[in-house]
């Protein structure tokens, strides 16, 4: 395990690298310096030449991705914002945080519905229940989520005035206005994994309720309900854990426009205003930290899962 | 004893009629996509103040937009942008994943295969979506010059978006090459010296294609969401392009203003869209690949 | 019913839920298997032995059902009996081992878990009771050092010794009746021998057994009682030392030839030309009438009554092979 885990590491840390240093260098070779950008297109020579020194942007690439990544590494520091002027390490603090819980609270709705509705529509097939699952699997899939937001934002916000259409208010405000904020845009996010995972629920159930040792199970006259619980569930939600850990992971892309229709102060919201003021200091770490958390997300997948698989040795 | 004669593809995929539903609303959209110019519908780009958000009626079969700009044709046109990317950005994926996985699973045992192999790991590590829009965001919008070539948005676009499916679909023609390599059929032929390119195009592809057509037809539903997302954040096709993506980001100023049509019509269109590329690669993975796992989004 | 039978099948037919008798694939089945007795179910792939096992413990598939005639266990009639009812009854009067170890035992659980389960089925135990219980199982079916292995997982132990495993858990429940369907088919040969000898083991403790086998050798070794079935149907029934010396079937001749013999002349291994029959339940008359050299045109058309010709042999047969009998 301690084996795996390192080869692991090693290769995420490469990983975080090489999309860092892309996305750097990608926004160093722009043409336009970005002091132009942030101070305008007919700012003078003298300006333009400061900002460039201020910030550093006159040494080769290699060298400024050096100095930048040893910040990053040694004190957390990601540089200034251009645009802001404070340091994005602030930024950073503030934001992540919170796409982190909207997230968590995403894959929590996401998996206390998906989970129900394809272990009880493998046990029950043909069902109305199974009916269901399929339609729900094929529209959650095909629905865009920043789509599904509008709509349901005008239905239930300003139609029927029941949640907010937006914003999010900060825990200590209260945590019913708090949890009301957060309805709407996690199922929004929620509803593209949970089509997927109630599908990979069903199939899986149903593939170990084909197996050999639930026949046995069944020839010894165990009750049903052990059967269920303890030779088909503990079997088939094993690869769901894995998966559900991974779609937390591109949960952070799709955060971007969710965050951006709700209006939510989270990091996926930062990067993308960052990228349209051209602070690509703030883009840079933005990227980072999401390449990063998203590399841990899968290490941890791989770890969940074999822990939880006897058959694969640790 | 009589044997009856496999029923043909098209055949078994007759008896499907999710299948059946998927191929006319694909087919539809398609349709009338290409035939968008000779339609008679109203220029999706004229501008008319004095019509501006009108709701559904005869004259705008699904109302007028803030520029006043007929709904309709601007969804049957918006079909043409969402269709020509999704459909590009999955033919470069199926090509450029497929041609790596190919020569990674006849190479087995090289250098070559690891090394593509890896790439694939890396490819599956990175948060691709979130990639994408910040290298949109910092190649900019409009046409890139690399090298002496002129890179329109819609060819980022689907250099970009098709780069998150070269993974998955590079993946499962490795698997299906490795395991026709190793048959014995195979590796009796290229012991008769059969070459690489009658080896593969013969024996291998043949295997590896009914996996990547069901996965690429998804894929296209996948396609079409993320290019619209991107649009919908500024990131995508530019306006005045008509596009659903953007028709959605206008419609966002409207929603509290009870103009409703403006923002459920486009997402209507995509969804059903998407539905129909879904229903088709489901119906498509029982006929031809019963027994593939849920490969889900990779984006 | 004599006390001393425990399982009566008398024409039993099983079919999918939408046919009727005429058109199962398991059709007209009789047998009885009494207290202590050994009975053993020869027969080829596709013969419907299977079906037959699965049928007595109310196991058969969704799709199929027993379409007529009646199944007697201890006395109480089980051809219509409910799940709940059949729940009731498996893993304490019957129990099965089935053909391929290898998957039968669930891979998150340990060898101790298993057979703790199937301990408790039988009433409250307390754990610690249950854990000696389990060695002392492990124990019974040959598996050196149980205390270890009650921490095994499945997929540590080999082919053998999981079935061994399954041996004792079908064991542990006190059957009446345990079912073995083809239990050494999947394992090496050597490895069955030493099933065969805790099958024996299990003949001394008066458990009756239903042993199932394609091999018609395996089966008269150490069997009582010999049922030979070929395309869904019952072809002979009788005593292991009737069949072996007066067998009057011609598919039971010809299997009892196929086996080669150490004392056999050098010559060409002997096989039953042609296949058994594919699509089951569109027969009329009987299944081996294509391969069978004593076939007759009324074979084709009508399958033969059961005619009893001892007092523990009966053939269906228009053409036995006539045996001169010898004095017993």
């Amino acid at each position: 395990m301690i084996e795996f885990l390192v080869k692991r590491t090693i290769f995420a840390i490469f990983v975080v690298i090489a999309v860092s240093f892309l996305v750097f260098s990608m926004s160093r070779m722009v043409p336009t310096s970005p002091a132009l950008l942030v101070l305008g297109a007919d700012a003078n020579q003298a300006a333009v030449e400061d900002f460039e020194a201020k910030y550093g942007l006159n040494k080769p690439i290699i060298e400024q991705y050096g100095v930048w990544l040893y910040g990053v590494v040694t004190r957390f520091d990601f540089g200034v914002s251009y645009v802001s002027g404070r340091p994005i390490a602030t930024e950073v603090a503030e934001t992540l945080p919170v796409t982190l819980e909207l997230i968590l609270v995403s894959m929590m709705l996401c998996l206390l519905i998906a989970v129900p509705l394809g272990v009880l529509s493998a046990f029950n097939p043909g069902t109305v229940i199974d009916h269901f699952l399929r339609l729900v699997s094929v529209v959650g899939v095909s629905t865009p989520g920043f789509w599904l937001g509008l709509i349901l934002v005008m239905i239930f916000s300003v139609k029927a005035g029941w949640l907010p259409p937006g914003d999010l208010p900060p825990l200590s405000d209260g945590i019913g206005p708090h949890l009301r904020a957060l309805v709407l845009p996690c199922f929004c996010l929620a509803i593209y994994y949970t089509a997927i995972i109630s599908r990979m629920t069903r199939s899986a159930v149903l593939e170990v309720l084909n197996q050999d040792y639930v026949r046995t199970a069944v020839a010894m006259g165990l009750s049903k309900s052990r059967i269920r619980t303890i030779y088909v569930l503990k079997n088939a939600l094993i690869p769901i854990v894995s998966v559900a850990t991974m779609s937390c992971g591109y949960m952070f892309g799709w955060a971007i426009v969710i965050e951006q229709v709700f209006n939510i102060p989270g990091i996926s919201r930062a990067l993308l205003a960052a990228i349209f003021s051209r602070d690509y200091n703030l883009v840079q770490a933005a990227v980072l930290v999401v390449t990063t958390a998203f590399v841990c997300l899968n290490i941890l997948a791989d770890v969940t899962y074999r822990l939880l698989n006897p058959r694969v040795s640790w | 004893m009589n044997v009856t004669a496999a029923p043909s593809f098209l055949g078994r995929l007759r008896t499907y009629p999710s299948g059946i539903v998927g191929a006319l609303i694909i087919g539809s959209m398609v349709i009338c996509g290409i035939l968008a110019p000779i339609l008679p519908l109203k220029n999706p780009l004229a501008l008319d103040l004095s019509q501006r958000l009108m709701p559904p009626s005869f004259e705008h079969l699904l109302g007028t937009d803030q520029a006043g700009r007929d709904m309709l044709s601007r969804i049957v046109w918006g079909s043409r942008e969402s269709l020509v990317i999704a459909a590009g950005a999955v033919s470069f994926g199926a090509l450029f994943g497929v041609t790596l996985g190919l020569l990674a699973g006849y190479m087995n045992g090289t250098v070559l295969e690891i090394v593509i192999t890896r790439c694939f790991d890396v490819l599956f590590s990175i948060p691709l979506l979130v990639l994408a829009i910040a290298l949109m965001g910092i190649l900019g919008t409009g046409p890139t010059v690399v090298g002496g070539f002129i890179i329109g948005i819609e060819v980022k676009l689907i250099i970009l978006i098709g780069l998150s499916f070269t993974p998955a679909l590079g993946r499962l023609s490795y698997a299906s090459a490795l395991v026709e390599v190793k048959s014995d059929y195979v590796r009796a032929k290229r012991a008769q010296g059969a070459g690489w390119a009658e080896l593969t195009f013969v024996e291998i592809l043949p295997n590896a294609i009914p996996s990547v057509i069901v996965q690429a037809t998804l894929f296209i539903g996948v396609a079409i969401i993320v290019e619209s997302s991107l649009s919908f954040v500024g990131l995508g096709v530019q306006p005045p392009t008509p596009s659903w993506g953007t028709m959605l980001a206008d419609a966002r100023g409207y929603i509290a203003s009870g103009e409703w049509w403006i923002a459920a019509f486009p997402g209507f269109a995509i969804c059903a869209t998407v539905i129909g590329f879904n229903l088709l690669g489901d119906v498509f993975r029982d006929v031809l690949d019963p027994r593939a796992g849920a490969i889900s989004s990779f984006v | 019913m004599s006390p001393e039978i425990l399982l009566s099948l008398q024409n039993v037919s099983i079919g999918p839920r939408t046919t009727d008798a005429l058109h199962s694939i398991v059709r007209e089945v009789n047998m009885t298997i009494g207290k202590g007795e050994v009975v053993g179910v020869v027969g080829e792939s596709g013969s419907g032995k299977s079906l037959t096992a699965l049928a007595i413990g109310g196991m058969l598939p969704a799709s199929l059902k027993i379409t007529s005639g009646n199944m007697i266990l201890c006395d109480v009639e089980t051809t219509e009996l409910s799940e709940v009812d059949f729940h009731k009854i498996r893993g304490r009067d019957i129990s099965y081992v089935f053909q391929d170890p290898l998957n039968a035992l669930n891979p998150t659980r340990t060898i101790g878990d298993h057979l703790i389960d199937v301990l408790k089925r039988r009433g409250n135990v307390p754990s610690q009771t249950a854990r000696q219980k389990a060695v002392e199982a492990l124990r019974s079916v040959g598996i050196s050092r149980p205390e270890d292995r009650l921490s095994s997982y499945p997929h540590q132990l080999s082919g053998g010794m999981r079935q061994r495993v399954l041996i004792a858990m079908a064991l542990a429940c006190r059957p009446k009746l345990l079912i073995a369907d083809e239990p050494t088919t999947a394992l090496d040969v050597t490895v069955q021998a030493t099933i065969i000898d805790l099958f024996r083991g299990i003949r001394e403790q008066n458990i009756s057994i239903m042993f199932i086998s394609h091999n018609l050798d395996l089966v008269l070794e150490f069997c009582d009682t010999v049922v030979v079935m070929y395309g869904g149907r019952l072809m002979e029934r009788a005593s292991a030392r009737e069949i072996s010396q007066t067998s009057r079937h011609p598919y039971t001749r010809a299997l009892m030839e196929c086996v080669p013999r150490l004392t056999d002349a050098v010559g060409e291994l002997q096989v039953i030309p042609g296949q058994p029959p594919l699509a089951l339940g569109n027969i009329d008359g009987c299944p081996f009438a294509e391969r069978c050299t004593h076939a007759m045109d009324i074979c084709r058309s009508v399958f033969p009554e059961l005619v009893a010709s001892s007092l523990t042999h009966q053939v269906a047969c228009w053409n036995p092979i006539v045996v001169k009998e010898r004095a017993t």
